[in-house]
């Protein structure tokens, strides 16, 4: 009994502390009033650390066609928020890359835009969540950060906010 | 001396009440602009309606969307963004008193949404009539 308790304890240490690393690497810090006002009224002001510098230029260099809709803006306050994106963004394996033009056309079509829900890291985070549940009308979309998220306006994805709705 | 504080400390207070001038505007003000332009537009200008409004508001224009497709039927309430989902805060004065306080603002969103649903820019007459219905409503 003894025996087993002293090679499970160690175990429930390392997992727990594990888990708070983890928790703590689901959280983002940076914060900007026009990013959170501008990148916030039609989806969640999706944290820079997601993308690469050179995505979130592609992203900026195209807010009047962005997925489908104008988001242009004020000049002026799209560089400044394109500036604070770059500062922040990621370059690790959560870090979605910019695209790359096709060549299948001779370069000829405008490449898509990047989208942090394509990345390796994103698909494998969410894999466990059924198309039944991002169908619901209240998640609508995997770009809906905030149905499950719940603490996502405030850069917090940890599994302590973590509410699936069912 | 005859300084009475009080009064000096109710001016204060008033002056503090009073909201920066350069960017504060109410729905009126906004109308009053559109007018302007309206009537330069067409010197028969009909006035603004609710009505006309109203329907421009609830029906899609050729396109997939309606303003109403994310803002809802009934913009007294929260809207839910037709693509992503997310929540979109009434659009109604009576229910957001935010809303239309601040022109540059609602001069970029009619720019966009106008092109998200109209392929076009709204005229003035559009603007004013949807912005005469959404403070009609309580």
């Amino acid at each position: 009994m003894t025996g087993r308790s002293t090679r499970i304890l160690p175990a429930i240490v390392l997992a727990l502390a594990s888990l708070h690393a983890s928790a703590d690497s689901q959280r983002f810090a940076a914060d900007d009033p026009r990013w959170r006002a501008e990148c916030g009224s039609c989806h969640t002001a999706f944290p820079p650390a997601l993308m690469t510098a050179p995505a979130w230029r592609q992203v900026m260099g195209a807010l009047d066609r962005h997925y489908g809709t104008d988001a242009s803006i004020d000049a002026k306050v799209a560089s400044e928020i394109g500036a604070f994106l770059e500062r922040n963004a990621g370059d690790g394996r959560r870090a979605a890359p910019a695209v790359v033009a096709s060549t299948a056309t001779g370069g000829v079509v405008a490449p898509s835009l990047p989208r942090i829900t394509g990345s390796a890291w994103f698909a494998k985070e969410h894999r466990k969540v059924p198309a039944s549940t991002i169908a619901r009308p209240d998640v609508g979309s995997l770009a809906n950060c905030a149905a499950c998220h719940t603490a996502a306006d405030r850069g917090d994805f940890s599994e302590r906010a973590l509410r699936v709705p069912r | 001396m005859s300084v009475n504080p009080f009064a000096t400390l109710g001016l204060a207070f008033t002056l503090a009440a009073i909201p920066p001038f350069a960017h504060a505007v109410v729905p009126d003000d906004l109308l009053r602009g559109y007018e302007a332009a309206a009537r330069a537009q067409s010197p028969a200008f009909p006035g603004f309606s609710a009505d006309r409004g109203s329907r421009l508001f609830r029906t899609s224009q050729g396109g997939e969307w309606s303003c109403a497709s994310c803002h809802g039927e009934t913009p007294t309430g929260p809207g839910r963004h037709a693509k992503t989902a997310k929540v979109i805060q009434p659009l109604a004065p009576a229910a957001n008193p935010q809303r239309f306080t601040d022109a540059a603002q609602v001069e970029k969103w009619f720019r966009r949404n106008c092109g998200d649903v109209l392929k076009r820019e709204c005229t003035a007459q559009e603007k004013g009539d949807i912005v005469a219905w959404l403070v009609s409503l309580k």
